[in-house]
């Protein structure tokens, strides 16, 4: 029976974009359209824009969080499961779990004291 | 002793936001407060204090005739050149003016007209709503500044008003003075 | 047919949910707004209908009507998907959130939800996750330097919150042994999770206020330093997209907070109707958000981002840790 539970969801999900899909198309018949350079420019404050905003250019720091990011969130996939069997596993289950979250305290402790979690502005 | 309780109070306070605490109370409390706004133009209206200076008007002496003696003094030291006077001479030889017109699109609304005049013919009353589509509506004629209307005595106040938009935009009231909005604002 | 039954209902359930939810930003802006007027001493919106009810109604007529603006150095697939990528998952969530056990109408049982899933949980904070793809394809794509930081930080703020997040209903999983939402909301019958899980319930309201970019971490929008982040380019539909979906998640939060913690719809002392208390306390969570927003100021970036590593992530580390060994 898990297709059927997981049925609404695709019902939901046909359901949001059609909606989307329409309000987009019901606009279009009503909004102006006038677009000339000017107004096309990126917004910059009234200053001509210089360079490529797009380019790739940005702070390593927002890249080594989505490292630690990526680190954490299946940290939190394994964290899931054992929750909900921890009554089961007992005692056993909760020092491995703990030796697991322990060796992840290392990384993290090392990422902190390495400055990758500081933001000089 | 005393001292040490209240570090470890603030050290209480401090785990437990107490500060957030104070704050959002704060706004609570506000919350419940009368607004001060005032809802022009759709229910009330400002009148000002008798020292404001709105719109300018012409008086009359007791026959009812112009006090105005056309000598042109508010024309000259008028510091954006906004008023322009013609004088003629009637019957008995006295001056009026024929023309009389402010510019109040450039009239900085300094009083300085006020203050010049020799005979207490021009001033500025309590008058301010005269916005216009059109800035040649704004040059004011002098049958039309000698029907202003003057200087009141009450001022400082709000009135019940109400917005008029059947054919022009006007915002109207009958109530000569007002409350005290003042009272509004809370003070803590 | 009775396949054909259980599919018509189902359609219907979706339906009256995109309804319902696709109108609700609607009061809800102006309650926000009404909120914002007393609390500042003023009125709020009061011209467009009685006491401008019908304000946000003229708002999004405004809007519907607006001209579609894409800049001309945008990536133009990108620009135009991005705005479905932020609205549709937070409506796709509420497809697995439950609002009550079930009524009967007319002799049958109807479930007040639209899938019970036994993964609600995950699935919640999976689907989520994809709100943030929304954000960076909407920032990158317009090609503006505004529009890209507001995206680099809202996306870093949002990857960084969801961790602590995440973390936090885990001690929720653990006392109900289940991620079913209904049965997490039947593990609470007796004694609301707010009692064992303070905690948790900090740390996941805090992480919810992030999620949702509302005050005091409104980094993405920042009206005064950014424009207006990573929707800067945005105009006409495809900003009410952006707002709508903000205002969803704003109501996912409370939602959430009061199933994980507030025991759902079990109600205390007085016995009103199971609705009726989960919607009671889903409004006093909506308001707590409007309430915090008009009295905080914001915090800085790196301040925001000193919270969630350095406070929030430990903090809810040791919540799991503790919570296990009381619970083995």
């Amino acid at each position: 029976m898990t297709e059927m539970e997981f049925l609404p969801i695709l019902f939901m999900i046909a359901g949001i974009v059609l909606v989307a899909v329409a309000t987009l198309f019901v606009s279009s018949l009503l909004r102006p359209s006038n677009p000339y350079p000017a107004k096309n420019m990126p917004y910059e404050c009234g200053m001509d824009p210089a360079g490529e905003a797009a380019g790739g250019l940005f702070r390593v720091q927002f890249f080594v969080l989505a490292i630690l990011f990526v680190v954490f969130d299946v940290e939190a996939m394994f964290l899931f499961p054992w929750a909900m069997v921890l009554k089961e596993i007992g005692i056993v289950g909760y020092i491995e779990m703990f030796v697991f979250i322990l060796l992840l305290l290392v990384g993290f402790a090392y990422a902190w004291l390495k400055g990758a979690l500081e933001w000089e502005l | 002793m005393a001292r040490a309780l209240e570090k470890s109070g603030n050290w209480i306070g401090w785990a437990f936001f107490a500060d957030f605490g104070t704050a959002l109370s704060l706004t609570f409390g506000y919350m419940f407060s009368r607004p001060v706004t005032m809802q022009y133009p759709d229910k009330e209206k400002w009148l000002p204090y008798s020292r404001y200076r709105g719109h300018h008007f012409l008086t009359r002496d007791e026959k009812g005739e112009i006090k105005c003696v056309a000598c042109e003094l508010c024309a000259k030291i008028c510091p954006c050149d906004c008023i322009e006077v013609v004088p003629y001479e009637d019957a008995t030889g006295a001056r009026h003016p024929k023309v009389f017109e402010i510019d109040t699109a450039r009239c900085l609304f300094c009083g300085l007209c006020e203050d010049a005049c020799p005979a207490d013919a021009i001033a500025l009353g309590q008058q301010y709503e005269f916005s216009s589509y059109a800035s040649r509506d704004l040059v004011i004629g002098r049958d039309e500044l000698m029907r202003k209307p003057g200087k009141a005595e009450t001022g400082g106040g709000v009135v019940g008003a109400r917005l008029d938009t059947r054919d022009a935009v006007r915002v109207e009231t009958d109530e000569p003075a007002g409350y005290d909005w003042w009272r509004n604002i809370r003070r803590s | 047919m009775e396949l054909a039954l259980a599919l018509g209902l189902i359609a219907f359930k979706v339906a009256l949910l995109i309804a319902a939810l696709l109108l609700l930003p609607l009061p809800l802006t102006w309650l926000e707004r009404k909120i914002a007027g007393r609390i500042q001493q003023r009125m709020g919106p009061m011209r467009v209908g009685w006491h401008g009810l019908l304000q946000p109604l003229a708002d999004g007529i405004k809007l519907l009507t607006k001209e579609d603006h894409i800049p001309a150095e945008a990536d133009r697939f990108l620009f135009k998907l991005a705005p479905i990528l932020a609205l549709a998952p937070p409506f796709v969530v509420f497809a697995a959130v439950p609002f009550g056990e079930s009524i009967s109408v007319m002799g049958t049982e109807i479930s007040l939800y639209v899938a019970n899933l036994n993964v609600a949980l995950l699935f919640i904070l999976a689907v989520i996750g994809i709100e943030v793809y929304g954000v960076v394809f909407g920032g990158w794509a317009a090609n503006s330097k505004y529009a890209l930081l507001g995206s680099l930080r809202t996306c870093a703020q949002m990857i960084s919150y969801e961790i602590p997040m995440g973390f936090a209903v885990i001690g929720v999983v653990m006392l109900a042994q289940s991620m079913s939402l209904v049965d997490i909301v039947r593990a609470q019958a007796d004694m609301w999770n707010i009692v064992y899980q303070p905690v948790g319930f900090f740390v996941f309201f805090v992480a919810g206020l992030a999620e949702a970019q509302r005050i005091p971490f409104d980094l993405a929008e920042a009206e005064g330093d950014l424009g207006a982040g990573f929707h800067t380019e945005y105009s006409g539909i495809r900003f009410i997209f952006f707002m709508v979906s903000e205002y969803v998640i704003m109501v996912l939060v409370s939602v959430l907070a009061v199933i994980l913690f507030f025991g759902g719809w079990n109600g205390v002392l007085i016995p009103l109707p199971p609705l009726l208390w989960f919607f009671m306390k889903v409004a006093f969570f909506i308001y707590l958000f409007m309430w915090f927003r008009f009295t905080f100021p914001r915090y800085r970036y790196d301040q925001l981002m000193a919270i969630g590593w350095k406070v929030l992530l430990p903090l809810s580390l040791a919540n799991i840790i503790i919570t296990g060994i009381l619970f083995v």
